[in-house]
């Protein structure tokens, strides 16, 4: 089995979390003040939720929690797989709809959204049929080239940031419970960590706090630049991040968005691909038998398939309904199911 | 062995899809699936937007984008002409009055390069203008957006021949204007932050041409008392002002052909003659002078340059400044080099008192002993203070309106003030009272 290091875990966590900052952030359902204590309480929570899987890491370090299920019983085991899967087709349906959203709202004339999702599908496919691997080295490209692209903007705008722009409200006690359920919902590292955490070379379990503190730093400083930059704009705008690059300028680029953009795209390719590699090593170990890259092509397939009439309708934003179920996957899968398989006693080989 | 060839068959057989469907998107087919090649000289490449009203409440729209075929490596350039075109269309909405001019040109607008947009002095309703823009696809934020003292179609019309493109010299003038404090920060993003903070509160600075055949460029050609935001002008007025007219297709459509004549290339819009008529020869430069206050997003009145520039200096908008100071019977000038701002809120009697302190450190344009030094930073002090008076008196005692950042004071200073001023700004503004400090540093 050919395996990752620590650092490139962290990116991998890391940008499956940072596609939703860069794609989409609702300000205008709630006011950044709620917005901020809502990500940082729920980060706490998230540093808690990753305990049993950490334990259940260490008692298990080579194999994913499928396998560990699938030993004690094999019902339940195939059952926590096909779960698994449908909650990466999931996650992926919530992805190219928000993706697809932004390519309908930036650049209608252009393309048929339906186009580019199946482009990114496409890609994002042969990229997991390579394995994690080179979705690793692929992410490790991607993070260098976002962190450049986000620091170069980050100069542009330094002298069109303002103190005077920062308007805050009193945080409510209702939309901070809203933005911890909605942050909740996005923290879909906790569907891959248990999958992925046998393919680290070492440290897997200190990757998820690494990724957790990179998110932390990056999200705080993109909400600063976004509220020091935009102000009030930031209430109406759609894409506060894209419109950060719209607004920066240098003397040479008149508009740095195209910096960005690039990185987006890569992030969304990304975090495609390693869904849909957890799907697939998901079900290929519920369903021996069957060779793992027709499960890929399953995926694939059902992940565009699912995603297309909400795409064709568009309708961009993921329900009530659909958040809720994501979120019951997260908890079930990444907390609950390592919480009680984390008990009984460990592999002879234990990690770190 | 078997196993081995199919699995090398179905890898070949992926990277074919893979690599249909990235050439399906990197060539640009359009929504409806039909390939549409989209070069760069297939769009309209709009430097700047006029809008303006008629008397039927309907938009003229005026798009003034740079003649591809004046530009480029192999094309001759006639540097002493423009290479700028404009065209105008008139429609109920602003999106349907662009799709007009589109229509008239066969080509897509992109407005992404957009670096102005002018507002005609007939725009009553700013909402509709701003809403569009809100909206509109890929429109940069720092657009810089102004009032004309006549319409925008006007002064798009005006064929620039000095810089890359007319709108280019628009945006340096707002710029050095903006450094200077003449101009107020007019960028699209700081109009729409202003509004959404203020209930539909924002200043926009006022952009007029000067002719240099009938008047000296130091003579202007209106003051600014005299204008009257808001009010269509006649028609005879507009046919008056436009030049190089070319009636289009439909009825009340109006090309206005570029005036650079290039050396081969074909036609694209270019329709008419070079050249220019008479009007277009007598305007030779742009000016900033004064600004409007718009307040529930329709314009209320007109801020002098000398308010304007107290208002600048409230706002520490100032990059540098060649202030007045008398001495004696002779009139002197200093440079103010740097301002530092220093703003204080507090409760007094039920009324609001910002107290802002102003540290300006001064050059002097030629030599004087220690004492004169003082005493004409002194007098440069006295002079800023009078100018930030004026335009407190203006925009707060006269309009109540909020440009000087009041709710974001209140917001950082007085959560609950801040309350009530979001309930009710015109009344808390009626209670604020600015009181202005100087301090000369020699």
């Amino acid at each position: 089995m050919r395996k990752i290091s620590f650092g490139q875990m962290v990116i991998i966590l890391f940008l499956s979390r940072i596609f939703y900052t860069m794609t989409f952030i609702p300000f205008m359902y709630s006011d950044v003040t709620c917005q901020i204590i809502g990500f940082s309480i729920c980060t706490a929570i998230e540093c808690l939720a990753v305990i049993p899987m950490i334990v259940l890491y260490k008692k298990h370090p080579d194999k994913n929690i499928c396998q560990v299920i699938y030993e004690k019983s094999k019902l339940l085991g195939i059952l926590t797989c096909v779960v698994f899967a449908l909650a990466a087709v999931l996650v992926i349906n919530r992805l190219f709809r928000y993706f697809g959203y932004f390519v309908y709202a930036m650049f209608p004339d252009f393309l048929p959204t339906w186009l580019v999702i199946g482009t990114v599908a496409a890609v994002s496919f042969y990229a997991a049929f390579q394995g994690i691997e080179a979705i690793a080295r692929s992410a490790g490209i991607t993070f260098a080239f976002f962190g450049l692209s986000f620091i170069i903007v980050i100069l542009a705008l330094l002298g069109k940031m303002s103190f005077s722009n920062v308007i805050y409200d009193y945080p409510k006690f209702d939309d901070i419970l809203h933005e911890i359920y909605y942050e909740l919902s996005k923290f879909s590292e906790l569907l891959l960590f248990p999958i992925l955490y046998p393919y680290v070379k070492e440290k897997a379990g200190k990757s998820v706090y690494g990724a957790l503190a990179l998110k932390l730093i990056f999200v705080y400083v993109i909400t600063a630049v976004c509220v020091l930059t935009l102000g009030s704009f930031l209430n109406i705008s759609k894409f506060p991040f894209f419109d950060l690059g719209t607004y920066a300028e240098t003397f040479i680029i008149e508009r740095l968005d195209a910096f960005l953009l690039p990185a987006w795209i890569l992030v969304a390719f990304i975090k495609t691909s390693l869904f849909l590699l957890v799907g697939k090593i998901a079900l290929s170990t519920g369903f021996k038998r069957v060779k793992s890259n027709v499960f890929l092509l399953v995926l694939t397939v059902a992940a565009y398939a699912v995603s297309l009439p909400s795409v064709l309708q568009e309708k961009w934003n993921i329900g009530v309904l659909d958040k809720t179920v994501i979120t019951i996957f997260l908890i079930v899968l990444g907390v609950l199911l390592p919480l009680v398989f984390c008990f009984g006693k460990g592999d002879e080989n234990e990690a770190e | 062995m078997r196993m081995k060839r199919n699995r090398v068959c179905l890898k070949k057989l992926l990277i074919i899809p893979i690599c249909v469907l990235f050439i399906f998107s990197l060539s640009s087919c359009n929504a409806t699936g039909k390939y549409e090649k989209r070069d760069i000289d297939e769009k309209i490449i709009v430097h700047a937007l006029g809008i303006d009203m008629t008397k039927e409440g309907k938009f003229e729209v005026t798009l003034q984008m740079l003649v591809q075929q004046g530009t480029g490596s192999n094309t001759p350039i006639d540097p002493s002409k423009a290479n700028s075109a404009t065209v105008s269309q008139v429609a109920a909405t602003i999106p349907a009055a662009i799709e007009q001019c589109e229509t008239d040109l066969g080509k897509k607008a992109f407005l992404g390069h957009s670096e102005l947009i002018l507002l005609g002095k007939s725009v009553t309703d700013l909402n509709p203008i701003l809403e569009y823009f809100i909206n509109a696809e890929g429109i940069s934020l720092g657009t810089f957006m102004a009032y004309t003292d006549i319409t925008a179609k006007e002064i798009l019309n005006i064929k620039v021949t000095s810089g890359t493109y007319s709108a280019e010299v628009l945006k340096e003038i707002f710029e050095e204007s903006q450094k200077n404090g003449t101009s107020t920060e007019c960028e699209l993003i700081r109009h729409i932050d202003n509004i959404e903070n203020t209930n539909g509160t924002t200043v926009m600075p006022i952009i007029k041409k000067i002719k240099n055949d009938k008047k000296s460029s130091n003579e202007k050609e209106d003051s600014s008392s005299d204008i009257k935001f808001g009010e269509t002008e006649s028609d005879d007025s507009k046919n008056k002002s436009s030049n190089e007219k070319v009636e289009g297709g439909g009825g009340s459509s109006e090309s206005e052909s570029s005036s650079q004549s290039e050396g081969g290339g074909s036609g694209g819009e270019e329709s008419g003659s070079g050249g220019g008529s008479s009007e277009e020869a007598e305007v030779t430069a742009f000016y900033i002078d004064g600004a409007v206050i718009v307040k529930d997003k329709k314009p209320k009145s007109v801020m002098s340059r000398d308010e304007v520039i107290g208002l600048s200096f409230l706002n520490n908008g100032i990059a540098e400044q060649t202030i007045d100071a008398k001495m004696g019977d002779t009139l002197t000038s200093v440079s103010a080099a740097s301002v530092k701002k220093q703003t204080d809120v507090s409760l007094k009697d039920g009324r609001i008192v910002i107290d802002v302190n102003l540290t300006i450190a001064y050059e002097f344009n030629k030599t004087f002993s220690d004492k004169e030094q003082k005493e004409v930073g002194q007098k440069a002090a006295e002079r800023v203070h009078t100018l930030c008076q004026e335009a407190i008196d203006k925009a707060l005692k006269e309009d109540n309106a909020d440009i000087f950042e009041i709710h974001s004071l209140l917001n950082h200073n007085d959560y609950t003030v801040y309350e009530e001023y979001k309930k009710n700004p015109e009344e808390i503004l009626k209670r604020v009272d600015i009181n202005v400090s100087i301090n000369p540093q020699i």
